[in-house]
């Protein structure tokens, strides 16, 4: 037995009937880590705290007590601090940083019997859309043959250590699409939540109005099992929701165990006709195409939407984002914590030195970008017109999503790139075409595989719903899910 | 608008980076803020800005008592600490004449 042929439903059925252990199935994992270490998805491995959470299942299951994550191993994406687990952010600024308190999403997985098998690698302080801008080094797509290609970012750790079969389960972050592009580079499901729905606290803040943890799984399920943990009101959080969580997971649970037939009779699916004339690869074009007609066969009826001002998404997010990150990592002054050169004879040499070091090329990048767009005489010609941009962006969805039940739109305008270290900033930045207007809106959105291109590579498309109607977003990926049938389940 | 040695040195000062002109053109600031200035042709009139799409408001929290942090434990991450272990250290901020 491999992990990688295990979903977390069907390890939870063999947990629960006594055919395998949670100390077997770390077993599994820890083996498949040691194997696949060259994709270099992890920073931190936990063994012995994972040794200590596997045993701790198995008694759990002894006593007929286990909880909904019982025995599965999990990865967390190194932006949530975990209590004396090192927690970087994918920065030489927070190399040697040991967190003494547990965010919120860590702590609600732990809580519900998740195997930690470690902390993933990524985009430093989760700014990049190829998991090249890392501390620690690059992370290797899976799918790579001949020529290493991009896992996506930032969240590439955990989307590798998922896709490739190391774990069942990894946490993530979206700011500007930081899950769902990834899952759709490396053929798995990557789940961003509505903004709000899950808790900030304890997550190392990049653009604070745009960050959302969310989950990779490979399946639909799986990132349900996943949302169900960690969704609900945080009071330490002041942007947490204080609207129940939905249950997101025994419908779900239910098809799946009636394994009946699946339609789309009722539904009605938008398509935003401006997406026609954007930057699209072909084959991404044509799976598009391809995956609505086997939707209109199963009964789903297509709207064409709207949205004008889809194409100043971009500029718009960047302007946002990067004028948060700023303020946010204002706190990085190699004083109270993180990289600090002491060198300096002043409070200000000290500081500057500390951040000037600590911080890589990109991230200074944003820092002074964002900088520059909140600076006197350009704040209202930058940061505010982008914010006005995102209010007429917002205000379009929401007239959108009183047509139909969910809008389906590529994940990414292309299959993984060939890594490539000399890419121009703008071009990397245009990787997130089509999830950043998410992150603007603040709606959930999920990233399903619609299949492999001609070239063997995974096709990710994602659906998007209005906010907090993540339960009836599920319930139809689910349903598409079976329908297209498009996952490489047995890991790559 | 261009990134001139005066706004390279204000950014600079403003982020606390030691940004030379050099580092400066090779983060091809120029390039991405005219990209970003593209979108002056979106029609913005009488639209008020949108900050957050939360559409809750932030409400009070309970006034009890909570648990805070350890000096201990805050001063884990850092050597930056007086003899006594009470307080950050700085190299001195107010200058004598």
């Amino acid at each position: 037995m491999k992990i990688s042929k295990l979903t977390v439903y069907s390890a939870l059925k063999l947990l629960k009937s006594g055919e395998m252990t949670a100390t077997e199935i770390l077993n599994l994992s820890l083996e498949a880590v040691e194997e696949k270490k060259e994709l270099n998805a992890f920073i931190t491995t936990t063994i012995e705290r994972a040794g200590k959470d596997a045993i701790c299942s198995d008694t759990m299951y002894k006593d007929k007590k286990p909880r909904l994550l019982e025995g599965i191993p999990i990865a967390h994406k190194d932006m949530f601090c975990t209590k004396n687990i090192k927690t970087t952010a994918g920065s030489k600024m927070l190399e040697n940083f040991v967190p003494q308190y547990e965010s919120t999403v860590s702590n609600k997985l732990k809580e519900l019997g998740t195997v930690l098998i470690g902390k993933t690698n990524q985009d430093e302080f989760g700014m990049g859309s190829n998991s090249l801008h890392s501390f620690f080094g690059s992370i290797k797509n899976p799918y790579s043959c001949k020529e290493t290609l991009s896992p996506g970012g930032s969240s590439g750790g955990s989307a590798v250590s998922v896709a490739s079969g190391q774990v069942l389960l990894a946490t993530g972050t979206d700011t500007g699409g930081s899950i769902r592009q990834p899952a759709s580079y490396n053929g798995i499901v990557g789940y961003k939540p509505t903004y709000g729905l899950v808790s900030r606290w304890g997550c190392i803040a990049y653009a604070s109005s745009l960050d959302c943890p969310g989950i990779f799984g490979k399946t639909v399920l799986d990132t349900a099992y996943g949302l169900t943990s960690i969704a609900g009101h945080d009071e330490k959080d002041g942007t947490s929701s204080t609207e129940e969580a939905e249950d997101y997971l025994t419908t779900l649970i239910k098809m799946e165990e009636e394994q009946g037939s699946i339609d789309l009779k009722g539904y009605k699916i938008g398509i935003i006709k401006e997406i026609e004339s954007m930057t699209l690869s072909d084959e991404v074009r044509e799976k598009l195409s391809t995956t609505k007609l086997k939707l209109e066969k199963s009964g789903a009826e297509f709207i064409e939407l709207s949205i004008p001002s889809l194409k100043f998404a971009l500029p718009a997010y960047y302007t946002i984002a990067l004028a948060e990150s700023s303020a946010n990592l204002a706190r990085y002054d190699g004083i109270r914590y993180g990289h600090s050169d002491t060198s300096g004879k002043t409070f200000i040499d000290r500081m500057k030195l500390s951040r000037t070091q600590g911080f890589g090329e990109e991230v200074q990048r944003r820092i002074i970008l964002g900088t520059t767009v909140l600076a006197s005489g350009f704040y209202d010609a930058y940061f505010i017109k982008a914010s006005k941009v995102r209010r007429v962006l917002y205000n379009e969805f929401q007239v959108a999503f009183k047509k139909c039940d969910s809008i389906l739109m590529p994940t990414t305008p292309n299959t993984a790139p060939v890594i490539d270290d000399t890419i121009s900033p703008l071009k990397e930045y245009s990787l997130d075409l089509f999830t950043v207007p998410i992150n603007l809106i603040g709606s959930p959105a999920i990233s399903i595989p619609a299949g492999l291109s001609d070239r063997g590579l995974p096709i990710g498309l994602q659906l998007v719903s209005k906010q907090f109607e993540d339960a009836k977003l599920l319930k139809l990926a689910y349903k598409i899910e079976h329908i297209i049938k498009g996952q490489k389940n047995d890991g790559v | 608008m261009a990134f001139t040695k005066a706004m390279t040195d204000k950014m600079s000062r403003l982020s606390q980076l030691e940004l030379t002109e050099a580092v400066a053109s090779n983060l091809k600031l120029d390039s991405i803020l005219e990209w970003v200035g593209e979108l002056k042709v979106c029609d913005t009139e009488g639209i008020d800005p949108m900050f957050s799409t939360a559409p809750f408001n932030m409400k009070m929290r309970e006034d009890k008592k909570i648990s805070t942090p350890t000096r201990e434990e805050i001063f884990f991450n850092t050597s930056n600490v007086d003899g006594d272990k009470k307080f950050f250290s700085i190299p001195k901020v107010i200058e004598t004449k």
